[in-house]
């Protein structure tokens, strides 16, 4: 049955369905199993059958579908970004900011948000997110050498932040210079009682690198480290934690000159706090953040903070994650950005 | 996942059947074969069992991007309430304008290959004008906020803007405002949104209109200029933002400039943003209950998953909105 014209089968009425697998194989007279192999780029199929394969491809307008796709190469050139949340603006503008660095490469992106432990280790791993050429994750519940673990040559893994030392490649913010940065401004400007507004994560670990910024200054100027000021809330809810943690503790009735908050949005509720509980800002009390989100511009009065270098941060990341997608091999490597102290009105000298 | 069948003793067909949830496999056999997965530490690969089971279980949410407060929280709810219904969410970000357009028709054209069903927020022009009716597809805030401005032949929907009008009027009305300004309102003013017949009905009308288009922080900073001179030529009282981002800058330019707030100017602002409950002074507002948008896309997009709509019918849902008093518009702030 074949055109002596063209010394092809003949082309077969177009289907009104969507094209299947199956009539492809019909027109090219072999099997469906032959032509997943030729498609799928296997060996063990003469080039005169690969040849008359994809020519009844192209005749019955056959596509590829995407899911197929990633079964056979693997490479999808789309990265699993994961955050674990999105109402926190940090999260939020770093889940931007990867998305559209990995553009620029060329890569589209798919975002994950992982609110828990388990669902951040399954987008890690694969197990949400199969398909990906690679991951780039801003870790919060699992320590990052247990995520680092998940990473393999075919599936890179580059984390963002996070305490620890990490299996995989990772970007190690400015966490502790960006502190000291801040709570040195407080020293330098006069303020001798300096709290602290955490989040219970992070609890003084020794790993905790703002916290040991944070301690440093206060040891480099003499101050003592008083557990009286260190006050936590939760890492999930930080406007209202900083403002939980701030009404304990001023009816504790210690005295405080300061606040230096572990991000931005714990400050901005320790600023509310602050106001409904009758102290100035920054006469009474300064306040300082961390992260330089676009709310600290916004605040009365605006909340001094220190800027990550977030832009740096994901270049970082996503030129890492790029070399291994490309089949870079070698231990696990670590980058280091610097972190800036930006000084707004709410720690203005007195 | 033939080294599964191998361990197990079994053919590849029936690895699949286990995985894939089939029926027809005996039990022990099902044990057998999640032993050797669980040992393998096997993970089944989503895209070739997409493939057999014409499910994926994923839903895609289509979003232009995540830099806006209020997009971040309506993302963040809809995958919550995904997760709730035990469907997996891909967020697939759709960038700029330019292209937008392109990105949304590839994130379409997964469906029932690598995606249940998709859930688009924000406006999307014409690129869903080809989807068949029916299709398990639902536009959120397609016309900025509300459920007009969708043109695709799928279910859509969005929040009532002439309830947040009407709400925002009464309530300047009752704090005995009168003479309002407007700040980035575009999307208040315009179709199914009604907010100058509506400050007119409650006797609190338009006297001023700045920066019509404004939508963050840094516009609302910059709008300061033209809301004092309102306040000073026109005698305003009262202003009213369109979103939260615009009266959270507005709020801080005014701070600086030295005007009071609720005593010389009310402030109100539309979204519902978790910040404006802890700005000085905090923010009166309509909050557009991300939680109950999320909530009705899903059951649309379920039913056409369920095909217990009529697949003709693209249907319209609007989502009731709910005034946030604060002090921004009713006592002076501590100070």
């Amino acid at each position: 049955m074949s055109d002596p014209e063209v010394g092809r089968p003949p082309r077969p009425p177009r289907p009104t369905r969507a094209v299947t697998l199956d009539d492809v194989a019909r027109v090219a007279g072999v099997s469906g199993k032959t032509v997943s192999n030729v498609l799928l780029g296997r060996g063990g199929v003469s080039e005169a059958t690969r040849a008359r394969v994809r020519d009844a491809v192209e005749q019955v307008g056959y596509q590829v579908q995407h899911a197929g796709r990633s079964l056979s190469s693997g490479r999808s050139r789309r990265v699993a970004v994961v955050v674990p949340m999105l109402y926190q603006p940090y999260f939020a503008a770093l889940a931007e900011r990867l998305i559209l660095a990995l553009a620029a490469r060329g890569y589209s992106s798919t975002l994950r948000i992982a609110p828990d432990a388990a669902a951040e280790v399954a987008a890690v791993s694969g197990a949400t997110t199969s398909g990906v050429d690679g991951v780039v994750v801003a870790p919060l519940w699992t320590p990052v050498e247990e995520l680092g673990r998940r990473a393999s040559p075919r599936r890179p893994v580059v984390q963002l932040g996070g305490v620890g030392t990490s299996a995989s490649d990772r970007v190690v913010m400015g966490e502790r210079e960006g502190a000291l940065a801040a709570a040195r401004h407080l020293v330098e400007t006069g303020r001798r009682r300096i709290a602290a507004s955490w989040h219970a994560g992070g609890l003084r670990h020794p790993d905790d690198e703002r916290y040991t910024g944070y301690r440093q200054a206060l040891l480099e100027a003499d101050l003592p480290v008083d557990d009286g000021l260190f006050v936590t809330g939760t890492d999930t809810n930080r406007r209202l934690s900083g403002y939980a943690s701030t009404v304990a503790l001023l009816s504790s009735g210690v005295e405080v000159d300061a606040v230096l908050c572990v991000n931005d949005a714990t400050a901005v509720g320790v600023l509310r706090a602050l106001r409904t509980h009758g102290r100035r800002v920054p006469d009474d009390v300064a306040v300082t953040g961390f992260d330089d989100t676009p709310e600290a511009r916004f605040t009365t009065p605006a909340l001094t903070s220190v800027d990550p270098r977030q832009d740096d941060m994901v270049a970082t990341a996503v030129q890492m994650l790029c070399e291994r997608m490309d089949g870079l091999e070698g231990p696990p490597r670590s980058v280091r950005t610097g972190a800036d102290l930006v000084v707004r009105a709410s720690s203005a000298p007195r | 996942m033939r080294d599964v069948a191998a361990l197990a003793g079994v053919s590849l067909k029936t690895v699949s059947r286990v995985v894939n949830l089939e029926p027809h496999t005996r039990p022990e056999v099902v044990r057998r074969v999640r032993q050797a997965i669980a040992e393998l530490d096997w993970v089944p690969n989503g895209s070739a069992r997409a493939l057999r089971t014409g499910r994926t279980g994923v839903l895609a949410v289509a979003v232009p991007g995540l830099s806006r407060p209020a997009d971040a929280a309506l993302v963040q709810a809809v995958v919550e309430e995904a997760e709730r219904r035990g469907l997996q969410a891909a967020v697939e970000p759709t960038g700029e304008p330019a292209q937008r357009a392109a990105r949304l028709r590839a994130v379409v054209s997964s469906l029932g290959a690598a995606v249940d069903a998709v859930v688009v927020l924000g406006p999307h022009g014409d690129a869903l004008a080809p989807l068949r009716p029916g299709s398990p597809v639902v536009c959120v805030h397609a016309g900025g906020t509300g459920p007009a401005g969708s043109t695709a032949p799928v279910d859509a929907v969005g929040s009532d803007l002439a309830e947040a009008s009407g709400l925002l009027a009464h309530h300047l009305a009752v704090v005995g405002r009168s003479r309002t300004v407007l700040v980035g309102c575009e999307r208040l003013t315009g179709e199914g949104g009604g907010l100058r017949a509506a400050l007119r009905a409650a006797g609190a009308g338009a006297v001023a209109e700045v920066a019509p288009s404004a939508q963050r922080r840094e516009d609302g900073y910059g709008a300061v200029d033209g809301v004092i001179a309102a306040l000073r030529g026109d005698g305003a009282d009262a202003v009213l933002c369109g979103s939260d981002e615009v009266a959270l800058g507005l709020l801080a330019a005014l701070d600086a400039r030295g005007v009071a707030v609720p005593e010389e100017l009310v402030v109100a602002g539309v979204d519902g943003l978790e910040e404006g409950a802890f700005s000085a002074p905090s923010l009166t507002t309509v909050s557009l209950s991300p939680e109950l948008l999320a909530r009705a896309a899903l059951d649309l997009v379920a039913d056409r998953l369920a095909r217990t709509a009529p697949p003709q019918e693209p249907r319209r849902a609007l989502v009731p909105v709910q005034l946030v008093r604060r002090e921004s518009t009713t006592r002076p702030a501590p100070r």
